[in-house]
């Protein structure tokens, strides 16, 4: 059925199994403006592929996801282009710093555990944060209360900040440090978890920086765009194991499911959309867990050696 | 001097075994693939190891007293194992053990297990058997027993896909002396050069060998990747940034209409 042999992977694989990945990742891409990558990256590898390859021909796919969604929003003027430079600032800081820590974790062996681990870490303080929050706003609808927007003049640690910057299109006056910082985590994870770091992006933004929800699925796929393609290029320049021929699979199904999703998210109201993500993000979140708990069936494993990745 | 001493000698067995009525026994083989190119379509390849035994006796019952062992090795690779123990509640990789130039692929293919047909030294020797497989000296302070679970590990996870494999009655002989063995390769073959290597034994005795050689390569589309991928990393990398804004731009402009 529709084998095709990857040229970098060195296998053959299903061409309609890794197009229908493809369109499931640009689902969620498409409905929560995550890049979707802390899903294709675990999804590649469960079929097979090595798990190198998975990190670098995901951030390939997650370009392209990221620039249709981007690209979409930015139409709509849903982009805070000032945020998303300084917020790229830190990812290409953020990125570089994650290539080579995930270098010196491969030598050592540690590096599938401690993804893991930080995958456990980020997506169940996320997950757990976002599900309370989310079934607070849907308890206060129900109750017919109208839900809390931001009220001015709120204040909150980040805006005691120093270097204030003023971004209007989020109608926000705080300090740069804070999107630097984000910026720069999400891009370590980015290069470490072959992710765009939008799962972390969108929360950030939402709940740290209080930026309206309506910008950030478009400042968060811009940044995305940026770290992907940079991750990208990195793999491809010095482990070369991004596979062009699987990314334009995940791609092409990627951006169909994109289109689906935005459809499927403008028919859910935002703390419901909020609500299932949640959920999504805490059911990766335990089963990475269980994983590591859970004594493995096979102890040993094979990995090329030290200094070659 | 000595030449002469040895000529004379070897016409002399061949003198003895002629008076006894029975010639020498002598083996020829070939693969039934040089060159095996992989393409798009590629999903592994089927290659059947062929060959006759030379002065075949037509009127004993031979297929008692004769085997064939055939032993595919593929090119040279290099893995780490990993051993996970239990630490402060998560499974970790905490003992390793590096493999340096064992085969990427190895089978052996036999008309009936390797032990029956042949004494462990000669298995030993030639390196027949995933036991004989040479995987260097295990590392200093490494104890051996857990070096052979190491070892042990390895042969699995390959032999997991199928890059390790032991087929018992593999080899069958069609009459005549002549002998076949089929084996598939697996779509995630190491590329390089393989070499299959053909022993007939009689009696548990090794009296023949012959070897040959084919050669596993990307052809094509696949090739012409894999270079581009390797020797021009960056153009291939801005390649596949190129081909990703291509479609999502393409895909952006679509869903306006």
């Amino acid at each position: 059925m529709l084998q095709l042999y990857l040229p970098i992977a060195e296998m053959s694989v299903n061409a309609l199994v890794m197009l229908a990945m493809g369109a499931a990742v640009g689902v969620l891409a498409g409905m929560f403006g995550v890049g979707g990558g802390f899903l294709v990256t675990p999804l590649l590898m469960f079929s097979g592929i090595p798990p190198a390859v998975a990190v670098a021909t995901g951030a390939n796919q997650i370009v392209a996801l990221s620039f249709t969604g981007a690209f979409a929003q930015w139409r709509r003027n849903n982009v805070d282009m000032r945020m998303g430079v300084v917020l790229l600032l830190g990812g290409a800081v953020g990125s570089t710093a994650g290539v080579l820590l995930v270098r010196w974790l491969r030598n050592q062996g540690q590096i599938d555990t401690f993804v893991s681990l930080a995958y456990v870490f980020f997506l169940g303080t996320i997950g757990l944060l976002m599900l309370a929050e989310s079934a607070r706003a849907m308890h206060r609808t129900r109750a017919g209360k109208p839900p809390i927007t931001r009220t001015p003049g709120q204040h909150h640690w980040v805006h005691g900040l120093p270097f204030k910057m003023r971004f209007p299109r989020s109608k926000l006056y705080i300090s740069a440090i804070p999107p630097l910082l984000i910026g720069m985590v999400a891009g370590i994870l980015a290069a470490m978890m072959g992710t765009g770091g939008g799962f972390l992006l969108v929360p950030a933004m939402i709940y740290l920086l209080r930026m309206p929800t309506s910008v950030v699925i478009g400042t968060s796929q811009l940044q995305i765009i940026f770290v992907a393609a940079i991750a990208t290029l990195l793999h491809a320049v010095f482990n070369q194991t991004v596979d062009i021929m699987l990314a334009v699979l995940l791609m092409i199904g990627g951006v169909v499911g994109v289109q689906i999703g935005v459809r499927a998210g403008q028919k859910l109201r935002g703390e419901q959309l909020r609500l299932l993500l949640a959920l999504l993000v805490l059911a990766v979140c335990l089963r990475l867990l269980l994983q590591l708990m859970i004594k493995p069936q096979e102890l040993y494993d094979l990995v090329p050696p030290a200094g070659i990745l | 001097m000595r030449a002469a001493a040895l000529c004379f000698m070897a016409l002399l067995s061949a003198w003895s075994l002629e008076a006894r009525g029975q010639p020498s026994e002598d083996l020829q083989a070939d693969v039934s693939a040089r060159e095996i190119a992989i393409e798009s379509n590629f999903t592994g390849h089927h290659v059947v190891v062929f060959g006759a035994v030379e002065n075949y006796p037509r009127y004993a019952s031979p297929a008692r007293s004769y085997d064939v062992i055939v032993v595919i090795r593929g090119p040279a690779d290099s893995f780490t194992a990993w051993r996970k123990r239990k630490t402060a509640g998560i499974w970790l990789n905490r003992d390793a053990r590096d493999f340096r130039d064992v085969p990427g692929f190895y089978a052996t293919l036999s008309t009936r297990p390797v032990e029956q047909i042949a004494p462990r030294a000669i298995l030993e020797q030639h390196r027949i058997g995933f036991a004989n497989v040479n995987f260097g000296p295990p590392p200093r302070g490494v104890p051996a027993s857990r070096d052979a679970a190491f070892r042990g590990a390895l042969v699995r996870l390959l032999a997991e896909e199928n890059l390790y494999q032991s087929k018992l009655y593999g080899v069958t002989f069609v009459g005549g002396g002549l002998f076949r063995a089929s084996i598939d390769l697996p779509a995630n073959v190491p590329i390089g050069q393989f070499r299959a290597d053909v022993y007939l034994f009689k009696e548990s005795n090794l009296i023949a060998s012959a070897e040959s050689r084919f050669s596993i390569g990307k052809a094509g589309f696949e090739r012409f990747m894999t270079r581009l991928a390797t020797e021009d990393p960056v153009v291939y990398g801005l390649a596949a940034l190129l081909v990703a804004f291509g479609i999502g731009l393409a895909a952006a402009l679509m869903a306006r209409e």
